[in-house]
């Protein structure tokens, strides 16, 4: 079904968008590029909340854990992505694959968090500790996201600034928002169930581990 | 109970204990820059002033890469660490109590530093100026507070070192951020953008503490398992 859906999105990109006056075909990877950055802002949100939540209930649950390590594997597979597209569009229209550009900069720094996350949950052996201290570390990297989101604004950078929730609503052509819009949904309908799959992986495997264990032990 | 005075106590008796916690960063940043300075004799005006900066901020970062090192180092003889976990005690006060302590030797170290930067170069360190003596005490208030919850995450892990130098600056990154915008703009005397800075700095630095005094409470309370 994501495979559907994202090949519904990208027909409507490649076919029913028209081309950009200015970037010709090159700005097509949009349609890839901002989906991409809303999964992965969507997923580490999801990954807040969950973290938020294991502190309050002082959850202790093999579950809690997994759900956490999930959102960090696609958020961090998104992030990745999203690096990877920002290039491949930076290179035709600045003429560089990378600078050190404040969103391109925030945005590797929250990949190298969200690795440092999965480093830490893997090095950490008892589960009470590793759902805590995963979960203070979860907040931490939330804190940054509003400052990603707003590094545009606050630096001057070669990254344009946003193109749609500005002051005086989006400048952008109403059928290149419409088919933006949809492949943003569309996107947030597969990180979701990106997540969940992951999810369901994980616990089998707890599961299966589980059983293992103990027959080692009888 | 342990209180937060018997905690302030307890690291302050081992401020004295072992000096050389203090003595021998502060030694090796004197040297550092001492050595520096040396190199700064053909250079004037902004250039030097730009170098003392340099040299400055180098300090404060190796200094309080140096406190957070050793902050646990404590707790980790003797499973103190875990004793302490599962004692009746005020976490905040355990925190409070390291962080007033980690930044008082990052003080001292920068103090006794800059001291021989200005005696070498002859010249007034750019620190001992207000606003940015303002900005340091706050990214260091920040950084001390945000080390030591990142040291208490990793504490446990097979990795530690790894994962806290994977974490820390990237976390930190909004105050290095703040930081060094207002090190470029006080260089420029662009004072009117400062303050716009110097508040994204002081507000950072206020979510670094609320985070590591509630997150570290969080992290090392007491649990029902280890009780009983």
């Amino acid at each position: 079904m994501n495979a559907a859906l994202l090949a519904a999105g990208w027909i409507l990109a490649l076919v029913f968008a028209p081309s950009d006056a200015i970037q010709g075909e090159v700005y097509r990877i949009i349609y890839v590029h901002v989906p991409i950055a809303l999964a992965t802002f969507y997923v580490t949100i999801l990954l807040f909340f969950s973290s938020v939540r294991n502190l309050l209930f002082s959850s202790t649950s093999i579950k809690q854990d997994n759900w956490m390590v999930s959102c960090v594997e696609v958020a961090l597979v998104f992030g990745i992505l999203l690096l990877a597209t920002g290039s491949i569009w930076g290179k035709p229209t600045w003429n560089v694959w990378w600078t050190w550009d404040a969103r391109l900069t925030t945005s590797l720094l929250l990949v190298l968090m969200l690795a440092g996350f999965l480093v830490l949950h893997g090095s950490l052996p008892s589960l009470n500790r590793r759902l805590r201290a995963c979960s203070v570390l979860g907040i931490l990297i939330t804190l940054n996201l509003p400052i990603i989101y707003q590094s545009v604004n606050w630096w001057r950078t070669l990254h344009q600034p946003q193109s749609l929730l500005r002051e005086g609503g989006s400048t952008m052509d109403p059928v290149m928002l419409r088919v933006l819009i949809a492949n943003l949904l569309i996107i947030l309908v597969v990180s979701t169930s990106m997540v969940l799959l992951r999810y369901m992986v994980r616990t089998k495997k707890s599961v299966v581990y589980g059983l293992q264990m103990k027959g080692m032990h009888r | 109970m342990i209180s937060f005075q018997q905690h302030l106590r307890s690291h302050f008796k081992l401020f004295f204990k072992r000096p050389l916690d203090i003595l021998a960063p502060a030694l090796f940043s004197i040297i550092l820059a001492t050595l520096l300075n040396f190199n700064l004799g053909s250079l004037e005006g902004e250039n030097k002033a730009y170098v003392l900066e340099l040299i400055q901020v180098l300090v404060i970062f190796l200094s309080l890469e140096l406190c957070l090192a050793n902050a646990f180092s404590a707790e980790s003889e003797d499973q103190a660490f875990t004793y302490l976990r599962t004692h009746t005690q005020s976490v905040y006060g355990w925190f409070l109590a390291k962080w007033l302590f980690t930044f008082a030797q990052v003080l001292c170290i920068c103090f006794l530093a800059n001291l021989a930067i200005g005696f070498f170069s002859n010249a007034t360190p750019t620190i001992f100026r207000w606003q940015f003596l303002l900005a340091t005490l706050l990214l260091c208030c920040g950084l001390g507070s945000l080390g030591l919850l990142l040291r208490s995450i990793a504490f446990e892990s097979r990795l530690s070192r790894i994962v806290f130098s994977l974490l820390y600056y990237p976390i930190a990154s909004p105050a290095l951020l703040a930081y060094s915008n207002i090190t470029e703009l006080y260089r420029l005397s662009a004072f009117s953008e400062l303050n716009s800075w110097l508040s994204l700095l002081s507000g950072v630095t206020l979510l670094y503490i609320a985070a590591g005094c509630f997150l570290f409470g969080e992290l090392n309370r007491p649990s029902e398992s280890s009780n009983s």
